[in-house]
């Protein structure tokens, strides 16, 4: 291969066309996951972001020393009364719906993300795995043309009788995948380090964490089967996230999705991590691509 | 749609994947050798909203570690201001996630010097009982059982160790 189509080859790997529904899916997938994380939040306001609750404004300003435009740019930090943080937080919510919907996506979507981030910002105490999930890859995603597909927008455009824009590129869509790769090559390398993975009984005391149990677990870790499986979903788990960037070959990609659901939908069955489970098969979103949406991508060429 | 220029994709493309070594400098399990793109990814990155860690599992204790509120009355005797993520006795299944137990796992943990415990227990003594004068906080922790353990009827009871990890009287 010549240097000029390798690096051909390159550009058209970032820039390629991709079909607009995968981003579509993505969007869809984005705003039901942040309604299941945060309607539930509704009710607990008043100690999660109100300043007479666990961490009041001074507080974390004493603590933290945000940029200047954090300051100014986060609704959160300037009310503190539970009336308005209902109010901003309530708004953020009916952003995620629209967004959700596919309604002003271009305005929706980026409000939606930027109320859940200032509410992590204001108080990440009670931040956790989903939380990071939404707001890191949503952050890729303010720079997809998430409404072309299944929106009110495309809706719309057709009706005011504009013409189709055609087929998106996929960088932005690339540099998503490529951030999930590294969550999980992450967290497989400091795993594989330490003695609790490498010994096979890491599983083991994950599920054993009562504070996460799912259900009652006391008959469940009584079993003998309990013990092998546990031993085999250490090294499991190990293999599995750190040959995770095997996901990128076609042929590989779909036997990685299924070990995903198996990994992520074992955790859910045994461990309540709240929306974590659920967040992280969501990213996989990201590599599915159906037969049918593949006509149009690079020519002729199936996408890879 | 992409620049039609050809140098300006180009550098587009090294710009991504500038982007992509900067995030993997950020989570880096060895910042120290990453030639000083770690420090650089932790000024820039935060700034965007891409805080991120990826620590999920890392290494699972082999203790269970609540986190015991109590009340205490002026007369000596004390009340349980919240439970603690403790599993209830008896059948259950968990549907919901409460928020307040990433809460306990971190005043638990804390580190001096404390900066989110104290405004936690400000928040406690708001919220107590009328009699109450003062909040304990205290880390329970209890070992994990063997599958042989687990197995045996009933199953022996753990070694537990209660430590104080902030104590205060309430205004």
């Amino acid at each position: 291969m010549s240097l000029k189509s390798a690096w051909s080859s390159w550009e058209r790997w970032w820039f390629g066309p991709t079909d607009p529904r995968r981003m579509a899916l993505l969007r869809i997938g984005w705003a039901l996951l942040a309604l299941w994380c945060y309607v539930p939040m509704f009710s607990e306001l008043d100690w999660m972001l109100t300043d007479a609750g666990t961490y009041s404004v001074q507080a974390r300003l004493d603590n933290w020393s945000p940029a200047r435009w954090n300051l100014y740019a986060n609704p959160l930090w300037q009310v503190g009364s539970l009336e308005g943080v209902q109010l901003i937080f309530g708004t953020g919510l009916l952003m995620v719906a629209l967004a959700g919907a596919g309604v002003f996506t271009r305005v929706t979507f980026p409000l939606a993300w930027l109320i859940i981030l200032s509410a992590a910002n204001r108080n990440p105490v009670w931040s956790d795995g989903s939380d990071a999930i939404l707001r890191v890859f949503g952050f890729y995603m303010l720079f997809m043309p998430l409404g072309r597909s299944w929106s009110f927008d495309a809706w719309l455009r057709v009706r005011r009788g504009k013409a189709d824009p055609g087929l998106p590129s996929k960088w932005a869509l690339r540099l998503f995948q490529l951030q999930a790769a590294v969550l999980y090559v992450k967290t497989g390398l400091i795993k594989v380090v330490q003695e609790r993975w490498q010994s096979g009984e890491a599983v083991w005391h994950a599920l054993s964490a009562q504070v996460y149990w799912r259900f009652q677990m006391e008959d469940v870790l009584a079993t003998r089967a309990m013990e092998w499986f546990s031993i085999a979903a250490t090294y499991g788990t190990l293999v599995f996230e750190l040959g995770w960037p095997l996901i990128f070959f076609r042929r590989l990609r779909w036997p990685m999705i299924v070990g995903g659901l198996g990994l992520h939908l074992g955790i859910w069955v045994f461990l309540n991590l709240g929306g974590f489970s659920e967040a992280i098969l969501w990213c996989y979103l990201a590599f599915v691509v159906p037969a049918a949406w593949r006509v149009g991508e690079s020519g002729d060429a199936p996408e890879r | 749609m992409p620049p039609s220029n050809p140098i300006l994709r180009g550098a587009l493309t090294l710009l991504f994947t500038l982007h992509i070594v900067l995030v993997c400098a950020y989570v880096s399990p060895w910042p120290e050798h990453t030639l000083g793109l770690n420090e650089l990814a932790t000024k820039t990155l935060p700034r965007v909203g891409l805080r991120q860690k990826w620590n999920m599992f890392r290494k699972p204790n082999k203790w269970d570690k609540l986190l015991i509120h109590e009340g205490l009355r002026a007369d000596g005797s004390t009340v349980e201001l919240m439970p603690s993520n403790a599993a209830p006795e008896g059948w259950f299944v968990r549907w919901g996630y409460d928020r307040m137990t990433k809460t306990h796992n971190i005043v638990a943990f804390e580190k001096e010097p404390k900066q989110f415990t104290p405004e936690y227990a400000d928040w406690l003594c708001r919220n107590a009982p009328d009699d109450v004068v003062g909040v304990r906080l205290t880390k329970r922790a209890v070992k994990h059982r063997s599958r042989k353990q687990w197995a045996k009827e009933p199953p022996p009871e753990m070694p537990v160790k209660d430590t104080v990890v902030w104590e205060q009287a309430c205004p």
